[in-house]
């Protein structure tokens, strides 16, 4: 479990982490500006930019047209020669518009030139699905960026671990994409301390110990799966709870040296199922614990179909304690008492 | 206007370009080139003239077809040819190649693979000089093809937009790949597209150097002062294709290719030079055999150097 | 990394050892210094511990086995670590792989994993256990989904072996046990280890107990057991018995009791000085000072006087080394310091090898004389009783004189008669006239 230090913490909801590690950030480093559609004037459509124009000034809280590409790829440009930009991607659904610039131009670019170039972007993308906005607003896209080397990939379930990782993101020099749930801004509180902090890249957190079952869950699941241990637990079944925080880099010792322990795994994400998230942490575990292993990986995540738009059907798609108890007592039959 | 040492060196550059160029057609045939082989031949003119009214430390973007860009910017031919076959000793350690080709010293943000893929950057090098106050201008070459992808109108909107220091620089070589330029092409001009928003736009003859230079000399300015975007459109031609060994020209006619030759930038240049006393026979002799040597010496180069070793394989991957 | 553990060699001489007790199951955690096993030579059982901290995870060579020394006969590995399949076959004849557990008449359980475990459906961590445990899968309850084995299921398949593996339990309560229906797993043993033995079992006490118990010998026990029997039908035994006038013996002692008690601290025995003429009589005769080794003869170019002790795990031979070259104070020392380390149980290897000539003195007993079976591959033996008042010829009149006896046990295919003869003769003079020792 991440332990808090003993200096003062306060409560904050997820936006006001995130708009903490941006205020300081920026403070820190004039070479940090802020890109997006309604991100300055406005305060952002999710408010995590909120007060950073006022603070800062339009040279550093830019407002773009609708040009994912375009702003994206000014921002390459931009990382290319000096400075640090934050772009904001409104809904990560839209990052694909984008794909080109994050994928083929500044992922590569250090690469391909022989390590003449050095791209300290970052772009925070939303996901989450639960609101009823359609297949086109309710994806969580991480998986995709995973896949292309030259990224880090960070997708953090705290208000802690997401003050922490942004400004983390904000002193990296390679591009780093950093995905955030909308739908736990303003309602997901977590304990967040006074003094200055970061979380490195590359290390997941054990949210909860257990010995029984390793149940893996990124951002909004690490709460449901919380849920699920506590009833879990009446049963007497101990559930440790690991967030990766990270995709890229992973910390696949954690996970595997978890699994050795409790024999048996459950994987929860808001991805898609098929070559989903899921599947390359069952892969790695497999690959580290398998001769350890008592049960199958159960893996739960959004089923292959766009997310629906009515709200049986939506909330059908998304992992919940319910499910993931299920999974978990599916990986303990025949193990007896 | 330039003087004579500057006018020299635009024909200077020319013929290095058309004979690092030549060179490499040899070296790909010869079967000593991997990959593909996308030739400037012909149309040195746009980028020598551009880059003659450029500070070494403006920003250039290129194309899949950058060897003439990157050569007219200062670019060095061996450590070019060392990329281009490959080798540990070429700009990019072997891992870029011939379509990204960089030299981030010298503000060469790098050849692209993608069409259209130098747009955003040079967009947001221009947005970063701006910002830091430095007085450095950027500047994308693209072709007629590049002008029709989505980036080219979101970045001319913000740069217009924002007055970014940018200057589009687009040669119109008529043929995106196999297709015509006529046939895929929709507007009176090309430079309307930038007026249109709010840019200032102007067409040149893309085989005369100096007139490439004028006009870029004259974005520039307005770019400095912070007049924002220009869009320059030059008319020019590719001798060798679309890249080395293509199959048939049959999407060419003979005589189109033959009248193109005859405007041959090189010899026109070559003439104007002696007719107008910057330059002797001699001195152009002495600039022939100069180059012509400097480029051998770096084929020579290039063909000594090694291979980079496997574990390069993993290196550069991401700043550690 | 599994650590290896080999046949140690526990003394100079040792070239292979036998395993007599393992004192850890395979499974078992153990802790460097802790006691792994027992290990028997011919002539001791010694007790061996762990070299590392760790958790038994092999046993290669069973008890009863014997193998050279350095042969590996157990792994101890790290907990969660698995065992390469690679098997260090050793090199003795008779060593054999891990012995399976035999199967018990209730249980079903086949150990030894086969090929029809490949279509079994079991888990993988259900699979690494059963591979270490060599156990098949075949006939293990697999409790899991549609049938497949689990870690657990292996685990529980393996102790009820445990629990019902005849070893564990004495013959006798074991025939006790199937004639009157008992389950054995119910029974908790009281036996070293938990092993089962009648007085556990369940019946009522008022049954007599006709038969008499059978024990297990100690490994010392068995060893002497053999050697004796192997001897004795060897060599060709003969015995010259004689009977000593002991007064200038007694004499001798007398006076020589103070002195030794004064330079070496000790209490001179009888045993010293019969020890001390022998050494100058075998000097003088190197024939019986020999041994018979595969139909040649050895003649020994020190005395290493053998002297047979009562210890508490029986007869002992422990050895004064060159005894010759030693003084009667020496020897005195010597003897007591291994009649100590016999009576302790502390005698090495090292203590009882390389013996040329023994000496067994049952004086102290109601023992006149006795014939003492040779103890191989010494071609002689003497046994002493005990010294005794008689009335004996004496300057040709009846006298009542001390008389000690003697018994020279002879190997026939090494010394004959006369040989033997001349060599008890020796004995009696310096015995008698202790004088002509310097002669």
């Amino acid at each position: 479990m991440t332990t808090q230090t003993a200096t003062s913490t306060r409560e904050l909801t997820f936006a006001e982490a995130l708009r903490e590690a941006l205020h300081e950030e920026m403070a820190r480093d004039e070479r940090i500006f802020v890109i997006g559609e309604d991100v300055g004037a406005w305060g952002g459509v999710f408010r995590v930019t909120e007060g950073l124009y006022e603070k800062f000034g339009p040279d550093r809280v830019v407002d773009t047209p609708i040009s994912e590409e375009g702003f994206t790829g000014l921002a390459v440009g931009a990382a290319m020669t000096g400075l640090h930009p934050v772009v904001e991607i409104m809904f990560g659904d839209f990052i694909t518009l984008a794909m080109d610039q994050i994928v083929n131009q500044a992922a590569k670019m250090r690469y391909m030139s022989g390590g003449q170039a050095k791209v300290p972007i970052t772009i925070r993308a939303t996901t989450g699905s639960g609101r009823s906005s359609g297949g086109q607003h309710s994806q969580t896209m991480h998986t995709w960026f995973a896949h292309a080397p030259g990224l880090k990939v960070v997708y953090p379930s705290t208000p802690f671990d997401a003050k922490g990782l942004l400004k983390t993101a904000l002193r990296e020099e390679n591009p780093v994409v950093f995905f955030e749930d909308k739908l736990m801004y303003a309602k997901f509180k977590g304990h967040v301390p006074q003094d200055e902090y970061t979380i490195p890249f590359g290390k997941a957190d054990i949210k909860r110990a257990g010995k029984d079952v390793t149940i893996i869950a990124t951002a909004r699941m690490v709460y449901a799966a919380l849920e699920a241990a506590e009833k879990l637990a009446e049963e007497g079944i101990q559930a440790e709870i690991i967030d990766p925080r990270t995709l890229v880099p992973l910390d696949k010792e954690t996970l595997i040296q978890s699994v050795i322990k409790t024999q048996r795994a459950v994987i929860v994400d808001q991805g898609y199922i098929d070559y989903g998230v899921t599947a390359e942490l069952a892969a790695s575990i497999y690959a580290g614990a398998f001769d350890y292993m008592e049960a199958p990986i159960e893996r739960l995540a959004a089923p292959q179909v766009p997310i629906p738009f009515s709200p049986p059907l939506e909330f059908s798609t998304i992992p919940d304690p319910q499910a993931i108890i299920a999974a978990v007592q599916r990986t303990l039959e025949g193990r007896g008492a | 206007m330039l003087d004579k040492e500057k006018l020299i060196e635009i024909y200077r550059k020319m013929l290095t370009i058309r004979r690092f160029e030549e060179a490499i057609f040899d070296l790909y045939r010869g079967g000593k080139m991997p990959g593909l082989a996308h030739l400037y031949s012909g149309e040195e003119a746009m980028a020598v003239g551009a880059c003659a009214a450029l500070n070494s430390d403006d920003y250039v973007t290129s194309t899949h077809r950058g060897h003439g860009h990157i050569l007219a910017k200062g670019g060095e031919p061996r450590r070019m040819m060392a990329e281009v076959t490959g080798r540990v000793d070429g700009y990019c350690r072997g891992k870029g190649g011939e379509m990204h080709i960089a030299d981030f010293s010298i503000g060469i943000l790098g050849a692209n693979g993608i069409v259209g893929g130098g747009l955003g950057i040079a967009a947001g090098a221009a947005f970063s000089a701006k910002k830091r106050g430095t007085g450095q201008i950027s500047v994308a070459f693209f072709g007629e093809g590049g002008i029709n992808q989505g980036i080219f109108y979101e970045t001319l909107n913000m740069a217009s937009a924002w007055k970014l220091p940018l200057i589009y620089v687009c040669e119109n070589n008529q043929y995106g790949e196999y297709t015509s330029w006529k046939q895929i092409t929709a507007g009176k001009r090309l430079i309307d597209r930038a007026i249109a928003m709010g840019a200032a736009g102007e067409e040149v003859d893309g085989n005369d150097p100096l007139a490439v230079y004028e006009a870029t000399q004259a974005a520039a300015e307005r770019a400095r002062k912070g007049e924002g975007p220009s869009l320059i459109v030059g008319l020019t031609y590719r001798y060798t294709g679309h890249h080395v060994g293509e199959p048939g020209k049959g999407y060419r006619s003979e005589e189109e290719i033959e009248e193109w030759h005859r405007r041959d930038p090189i010899p026109r240049y070559e003439k104007y030079l002696v007719e107008n006393g910057v330059a002797s026979g001699s001195d152009i002799e002495e600039i022939q055999t100069e180059v012509s040597e400097t480029i051998a010496e770096a084929v020579e180069f290039a063909l000594a150097a090694p291979f980079p070793e496997l574990s390069e394989l993993t290196q550069h991957v991401f700043v550690e | 990394m599994a650590v290896e553990f080999v046949m140690p060699r526990m003394g100079l001489t040792m070239e292979e050892g036998a395993v007599v007790k393992w004192h850890k199951q395979v499974g078992e955690a153990v802790k460097k210094g802790e006691l792994l096993l027992e290990i028997g030579t011919d002539k001791v059982t010694t007790e061996v511990e762990a070299n590392a901290d760790g958790i038994l995870g092999k046993i290669l060579v069973a008890e009863g086995v014997s193998v050279p020394i350095g042969t590996p006969i157990a792994y101890i590995i790290a907990p969660g670590e698995i065992l390469p399949e690679a098997e260090p076959a050793p090199q003795a004849a008779q060593a054999t792989r891990v012995s399976k557990p035999k199967i018990a008449p209730n249980n079903s359980v086949q150990t030894g994993a086969s090929d029809g475990d490949k279509n079994l459906r079991a888990s993988p961590a259900a699979r690494r256990v059963a591979r270490e445990l060599n156990l098949a899968l075949t006939a293990i309850d697999g409790r899991g989904p549609q049938g497949r084995i689990l870690e657990t299921d292996v685990r529980r398949a393996w102790a009820q072996l445990q629990r019902s593996s005849e070893r564990r339990v004495t013959p006798l309560a074991a025939r006790v046990a199937a004639d009157r229906g008992i389950d054995l797993s119910q029974v908790q043993g009281s036996g070293p280890r938990g092993m089962i033995r009648k007085i556990d079992l369940p019946i009522a006490a008022t049954t007599p107990n006709l038969e008499g118990e059978l024990f297990e010998l100690s490994s010392a026990h068995k060893v002497m057991a053999e050697r004796m029997a192997t001897s004795f039908s060897t060599a060709p035994h003969f015995y010259l018995v004689t009977e000593a006038d002991a007064s200038a013996l007694v004499k001798l002692r007398q006076k020589l009791l103070p002195k030794i008690e004064a330079t070496h601290k000790i209490r001179l025995t009888y045993t010293d000085l019969l020890a001390y003429f022998l050494s100058k009589a075998l000097a003088e005769q190197p024939m019986v000072n020999a041994a018979w080794s595969e139909g040649k003869l050895r003649l020994n170019s020190e005395v290493n006087l053998g002297i047979a002790v009562d210890s508490p795990r029986g007869l002992v031979v422990p050895v004064i080394h060159s005894a010759g070259h030693l003084s009667l104070g020496e020897i005195s020392m010597a003897r007591s310091e291994l009649t100590e380390k016999a009576r302790a149980g502390s005698l090495n290897i090292d203590d009882l090898a390389g013996g040329t000539f023994t000496l067994s003195n049952l004086g102290a007993f109601r023992v006149d004389t006795f014939n003492a079976v040779l103890n191989p591959p010494q071609a002689a033996i003497l046994a002493i009783g005990r010294i005794h008042d008689k009335i004996v010829p004496h300057e040709g009149q009846p006298a009542i004189r001390p008389v000690i006896g003697l018994s020279l046990t002879c190997d026939h295919r090494v010394l004959d008669g006369a040989a033997g003869a001349r060599f008890l003769t020796r004995l009696v003079e310096l015995i008698e006239e202790p004088y002509s020792f310097f002669v």
